[in-house]
């Protein structure tokens, strides 16, 4: 909170920079998640992320904790590129040849968030991954908490279904 | 039975699931310098450092004055108010004044 204020009275650049290091893991994984894998896109909307951060950081009133403004920056700048990318693809394919998985179970992973919808796909991952609460997801993705539960049943149906056909069970 | 246990172990296996498979992101140190360096030129918060400082140092110096001298700066003698005093005056009319623009800058800042 005090790099933040730091950030906000001050425009202190390195305040910024922790402030960046600190989140920066968390943002990048988020983005790896709705991209099925895709690392250096993930790269370029978490360097978008911080830079819409650092223009908006005065708007930030503190009503809710710092990271969970943040991951709401991170989903509306994936909901920006996924608009923008509309017009040649479809929403939720991001294409497969531009994931790069490590090994096979980050395979599996991708295979699985490939079954959600975009929606589906950033509450799971701020639900499971990020072990965010229902409430904060909901902050996050700007949804009601009856809606972001709808979306949490229908993605972990279609998780279970996947699992049970990959032998996961 | 099963209907009910079946959700629950769902659940958990999804839960194992992604525990075990999620991505991790590789470190990256340049990673903060990248967007740092994206950043516009930033000369005017070098002015709001200095007007910080500035600020606290006057208000030291009144302090301390007030602190060394408290009799001669807060009641001074009638017919004793001389330049120095009213310069001494002057630095702390301006050192409240700089207190309450940094104040009003921070209200204006948080709310």
């Amino acid at each position: 909170m005090l790099l933040v204020s730091r950030v906000m009275l001050l425009d202190d650049r390195r305040a910024f920079a922790a402030l960046v290091e600190q989140h920066q893991p968390a943002i990048r994984r988020f983005f790896l998640h709705q991209t099925m894998g895709d690392e250096m896109l993930s790269d370029d909307l978490a360097q978008e992320t911080f830079i819409k951060l650092y223009y908006s950081i005065k708007q930030f009133k503190g009503l809710s904790h710092f990271s969970t403004w943040l991951y709401r920056i991170a989903y509306n700048v994936f909901q920006d590129y996924l608009r923008r990318n509309k017009a040649t693809e479809s929403s939720d394919s991001i294409p497969e040849g531009a994931t790069t998985p490590h090994c096979d179970t980050q395979m599996d992973i991708n295979r699985a968030m490939q079954q959600l919808n975009p929606t589906e796909r950033a509450t799971i991952t701020l639900y499971y991954i990020e072990d965010r609460k229902v409430e904060d997801v909901a902050s996050i993705l700007q949804l009601p908490v009856g809606t972001v539960k709808s979306h949490l049943s229908r993605g972990r149906n279609k998780l279970a279904e996947f699992l049970k056909n990959n032998g996961y069970e | 039975m099963n209907n009910d246990t079946t959700p629950r172990n769902d659940e958990k296996s999804i839960r194992q699931f992604l525990t075990t498979h999620k991505h991790e992101p590789r470190p990256n140190k340049w990673f903060a310098q990248r967007v740092v360096n994206k950043l516009p030129d930033n000369t005017s918060s070098a002015c709001k450092i200095v007007m910080c400082v500035a600020t606290l140092i006057a208000v030291v110096l009144c302090g301390v004055l007030l602190y060394l001298s408290p009799q001669y700066i807060l009641m001074p003698r009638e017919n004793n108010i001389t330049i120095s005093l009213l310069s001494i005056y002057t630095a702390m009319i301006s050192t409240v004044i700089l207190v309450a623009l940094q104040v009003i800058r921070l209200i204006k800042t948080y709310f």
